[in-house]
């Protein structure tokens, strides 16, 4: 009898078709795409590449507490990594029925689990990803939705130049202004709704439905009281409603004849709020009741004012005027008066005023909403 | 900005604007059940809408139990901005 021989070639064939295969499956393994937001089949595919490199016949994460430990048969290895959070331990159980674990498998096993406790982060990361961008896109439509409520346009008014321009801290804000041109009468509101951002714009956007809705029942000539009682009812409509949400709007209703120039202006807790006559005299227009929301507001009145051609009535918001400098000074009613006295004119005006608070704040952030609305009596018949 | 609860009395320093506004509603709350809340705003240099909100909320919180939200001590920009926007007349100030 002779021994069977061993072919050498064969067998190296068969080691090298085998290493082949692992360098494949190992190949595999590192190159696995961990893109998928299901971290649980992610896992199952990482687990079964990585039994075909370790040689095992199971291969289990444990990723919550308590870990199971012990496999059927055979012999086991258990590793531990850090797990996602930083209290955590991820570990994994291989199985082998024929042979014994070594060093090499502790290290090979070691990171496997880290991968995979990698992948469950990048998932996750990935997940959390699409949905804090699918409510940044929601917000910045709802906030785009929110600041439409507002004219874009100002209407030609024969014996008024009217600019408006409100600039949101962030995407949206609770400024508002919304106006109706009824030749008889001009009608004008202008608010602040307490707090920033989209909660206070969605608020705003109510405000203006109101005032729309009551702009549309005013019919007539134009009588100065009648800006109070806009006032008074907008407090009947929205009061309550305001005061659920924690919130107020400061507001001024104006009514004007454009024919004549005789106003009245409304206001509830406003400011600032100036008359600024062609001849650069000043007059501020304060409150007379607390703003809409606080508590319920009577009737108490407009102020009527007189406009000659070149006189404006103008209506900005606190975030002109409480716009810091970098060292904390407030851009004031001071340099707003200034500014507007020396800038005749209504989109004149507002563009000098927006400048000079935007040099006034300088590098500072915007520290709340811009908003400046002005109403210029002009002859009649001249062009708006 | 900093909130001191003392009894019945909340001691306000600094900045009071939206980045503390649910601090001081948390102080509110937590000290309402025992009837009047006074607020001491000597030490406020600063104070925006959302903190006026906050404060209009704090009184009507009080009122609704039959208590009051009475603000003291006022420094000189909260008293401008109450007396600006008429909030003096519905807050009760002493």
């Amino acid at each position: 009898m002779t021994a069977p021989t061993v072919d050498p070639t064969a067998s190296l064939t068969a080691a090298l078709v085998e290493t082949n295969d692992q360098l494949l499956a190992m190949y595999e393994l590192v190159t696995l795409s961990t893109d998928s937001l299901d971290e649980t089949e992610v896992i199952a595919t990482l687990l079964r590449r990585a039994a075909e490199v370790a040689r095992v016949d199971g291969l289990v994460l444990h990723t919550e507490p308590p870990h199971r430990h012990g496999l059927d048969d055979g012999n086991e290895l258990i590793v531990r990594v850090p797990g996602t959070e930083s209290d955590q331990t991820v570990e994994l159980s291989a199985r082998r029925r024929n042979g014994e674990f070594g060093t090499g498998d502790t290290k090979l096993l070691t990171a496997v689990a880290t991968m995979a406790v990698s992948a469950i982060r990048t998932a996750r990361l990935h997940r959390d990803g699409i949905a804090q961008a699918v409510v940044r896109n929601d917000h910045a439509t709802a906030s785009i939705l929110a600041q439409d409520a507002l004219p874009a346009v100002a209407p030609s008014i024969d014996g008024l130049r009217l600019a408006a321009r409100s600039i949101p801290a962030r995407s949206a804000g609770g400024d508002l202004y919304a106006w109706h041109d009824d030749t008889n009468a001009f009608r004008l509101v202008v608010g602040d709704v307490s707090g920033k951002g989209l909660p206070a714009a969605i608020m705003m956007t109510n405000v203006v439905a109101a005032a729309n809705a009551r702009f549309a029942d005013l019919n007539g000539a134009a009588d100065p009281s009648e800006a109070s009682t806009l006032l008074h009812q907008l407090d009947n409509w929205l009061g309550e409603r305001l005061s659920a949400a924690a919130r107020f709007v400061t507001l001024v209703s104006i009514t004007i004849d454009p024919a004549t120039g005789r106003a009245g202006v409304a206001n509830a807790g406003h400011s600032p709020v100036f008359v600024v006559r062609r001849t650069g005299a000043v007059e501020p227009i304060p409150p007379v009741s607390p703003p809409i929301g606080v508590l319920p507001i009577d009737d108490a009145g407009a102020l009527e004012v007189e406009l000659a051609v070149g006189d404006r009535i103008v209506v900005g918001s606190d975030g002109l005027t409480e716009q810091e400098s970098p060292t904390g000074e407030f851009f004031g009613d001071e340099r707003l008066v200034s500014t507007l006295i020396s800038t005749p004119g209504a989109t004149s005006g507002i563009e000098a005023v927006l400048d000079a608070v935007e040099r006034h704040g300088a590098d500072a952030e915007q520290s709340d909403d811009r908003t400046i609305v002005i109403i210029e009596r002009t002859e009649r018949g001249s062009a708006c | 900005m900093q909130i001191t609860t003392d009894g019945s009395t909340l001691t306000l320093d600094g900045r009071f604007d939206a980045h503390v506004a649910d601090d001081f509603r948390t102080a509110v709350e937590a000290c309402a059940p025992q009837g009047d809340i006074d607020v001491d705003l000597a030490s406020v240099d600063f104070i925006d809408s959302t903190a006026l909100a906050e404060l209009v909320r704090a009184m009507k919180h009080c009122r609704e139990r039959g208590a009051d939200l009475i603000l003291t001590s006022l420094s000189n920009p909260v008293r401008v901005i109450l007396e600006l926007t008429r909030l003096d007349q519905a807050l009760t100030i002493r």
